[in-house]
């Protein structure tokens, strides 16, 4: 009889001892990819910092023979929710900085700094760069790397939504860079029209996704880039990075690049390069002058792989009616799941 | 023998002699033969430094000289490719050398498209000057890539279907790796960069008759349920009214 009064009281307390024995013991990791270093749930997503070896190009003497060597190079990897193969921030670990990112985006988008005009192309100066979608830093890192010698190095105004991915990569992916202003917890759009009518940008970078391949549409829409562009120099450039694996017809990027136009009106242009190091990631490059963006005389060796495929792949940008997405219309993740379709019904 | 050696001597002299006088003879026309084969060789190396990518090395390959058609290179490269703002390390070719050449030409051109672009006007009303009828163009590769430059900054994305200009230059081997493994996998996309075997062509034809037959039964779906809801309309609106129930009064 005693015994069986006791029954309950045991029964709960197996229970209540096997429940904290399971969240002691079991791994309450989410995703464990090879090489996952940590993983941390923030309150707006799962972030991880993962350690692989990819097949990275062997550096050549031309820039057209790039795809003639390749060898193991060890990487850093910081991804998001979904990302399996891919990331949104990256950290080469080998001691030869000039190898950057391998060819990546992050490289492309670094040339902005060397268009004609820019401070870097003349006699004093550093670039004044807003970052839309900071994540680890490493397109800073780029800059920094590329910068000529005897000057500061960019001075970048960074955003991140997530606080948490800004302390992660500090922890785990690599120092940030230096001349750094860092505005985390708001939304780029929010920052974007915060910011003072005299805030001016030589370079404004759009690097903002979610979930993997999303771009939120507040940071896509026409209210938005115009928002951006009355903080853009007078020979300042927007570079927005976008997923194309459809090439240069996919809608997203189409949509996106008309939307850029329509922000900078008719004494603007906006023009197409796309990443063939790494297919399926373009460059949008927008500028307030008719004229092609070109590359100054002087471009570092570090970046002369994407500069070369600038010269040779740069597309003007020709929209066509109904493209522009507006805060009321911008069915941003439909044309990215476009996007990912098109190539397997190709 | 004697008689042999007596006249060896002059037999010598003789061969010396009629070598030389041949030897003359024939200079004039292999020296004007040997001089244009270099010209050719060092303008194959400039360009193909500049389809490598090698644009520093310009100076160094480019045949010397004050005439035009030595300086259109690294005009190419400093007033249009990537446009010099400083001082130039090349001088302007000498006015009085072929001064209506296709290379002198070019070079007026590009001076007149690097003065409109810091004007910020998008291009020159002229096209690109292309050889006369009976010039040769010194440099075709290079004219190629840069009509292929104009191409897309003018009619841009419109007009980046086809191989353009450098698909015209058909048998250039360096070219057509750029085109093939860089130009038309970026402009359609990774999938375009190989010639798929017959599995992932069957597979892909397979996919889309897939989306055809969904999209098909999808709207074969929607088409009963609208028949349906039709017909139920159609019944109700036929039904007849059940006469009101008798009543005492």
């Amino acid at each position: 009889m005693t015994l069986r009064r006791h029954v309950p009281t045991v029964v709960a307390a197996l229970t209540l001892a096997g429940s904290t024995a399971a969240m002691l013991l079991v791994d309450p990791t989410l995703r464990r990819d090879p090489g996952q270093l940590v993983e941390v749930e923030t309150g707006y997503q799962t972030i991880r910092i993962v350690e692989g070896v990819e097949d990275g190009p062997t550096p050549q003497d031309a820039p057209l023979r790039v795809y003639t060597g390749r060898r193991p190079v060890p990487m850093r990897y910081f991804r998001f929710d979904e990302d399996a193969t891919s990331y949104q921030s990256v950290v080469v670990l080998e001691d030869e900085p000039d190898r950057l990112t391998l060819g990546r985006y992050y490289d492309h988008l670094a040339l902005g700094a060397w268009f004609s005009g820019m401070p870097w192309t003349r006699a004093a100066g550093d670039p004044r760069v807003l970052l839309v979608g900071y994540c680890g830093g490493t397109l800073h890192r780029v800059l920094g790397h590329v910068a000529p010698e005897g000057r500061d190095g960019p001075d970048v105004l960074g955003v991140e939504l997530d606080p948490d991915v800004v302390t992660l990569a500090r922890e785990r992916l690599a120092p940030l860079p230096t001349r750094l202003t860092l505005r985390t917890g708001e939304d780029g759009r929010a920052v974007v029209e915060s910011l003072g009518a005299d805030d001016t940008f030589d370079l404004v970078y759009v690097d903002a996704y979610a979930r993997t391949q999303y771009v939120p549409f507040q940071v896509a829409s026409l209210e938005f880039f115009r928002a951006c562009v009355r903080h853009l120099a007078p020979t300042g450039a927007v570079g927005v990075n976008v997923n194309a694996s459809a090439g240069l017809s996919g809608r997203l990027l189409r949509h996106l690049a008309s939307t850029l136009a329509e922000a900078l009106g008719p004494e603007g242009s906006v023009w197409l390069a796309p990443n063939r190091l790494y297919g399926g990631s373009a460059t949008i490059w927008g500028v307030r002058s008719r004229v092609a963006p070109r590359l100054g005389a002087v471009v570092p060796a570090a970046l002369s792989v994407p500069a070369y495929l600038f010269d040779r792949l740069l597309v003007r940008h020709v929209p066509r009616p109904g493209e522009t997405l507006t805060d009321d219309r911008a069915p941003t993740e439909r044309l990215a799941d476009e996007v990912l379709r098109e190539p397997e019904a190709r | 023998m004697t008689a042999r050696r007596r006249s060896s001597p002059r037999l010598a002299l003789a061969a010396w002699a009629a070598a030389v006088v041949c030897t003359v003879g024939e200079l004039v026309p292999v020296r004007e033969a040997c001089a244009d084969r270099p010209t050719a060789g060092m303008r194959a190396r400039v360009e193909e430094a500049f389809v490598d990518g090698r644009i520093e090395l310009l100076e160094r390959l480019a045949e010397p000289g004050e005439e035009p058609v030595s300086v259109e290179p690294v005009a190419v490269r400093d007033l249009f490719w990537r446009p010099v703002t400083g001082p130039r390390s090349w001088k302007d070719p000498r006015a009085d050398l072929d001064p209506t050449s296709v290379s002198a030409r070019r070079i007026a051109w590009l001076r007149a498209h690097a003065a409109a672009r810091l004007r910020g006007e998008a291009a020159v009303a002229e096209p690109y000057p292309m050889p006369t009828a009976g010039e040769e163009d010194p440099y075709p590769r290079l004219t190629a890539w840069v009509l292929d430059r104009l191409l897309r900054e003018t009619e841009g994305s419109d007009a980046i279907d086809a191989d353009g200009p450098l698909g015209a230059l058909g048998s250039d081997e360096l070219t057509e790796y750029w085109v093939r493994v860089f130009r038309r996998p970026a402009f359609a996309g990774p999938g375009a960069d190989a010639d798929p075997d017959e599995g992932t062509r069957e597979k892909a034809a397979s996919v889309r008759a897939g989306i055809v037959r969904a999209k098909t039964w999808a709207a074969v779906a929607v088409g009963v349920w609208v028949a349906v809801g039709g017909l139920l309309l159609l019944l109700r609106g036929r039904r007849v009214k059940p006469p009101p129930p008798p009543t005492d009064a």
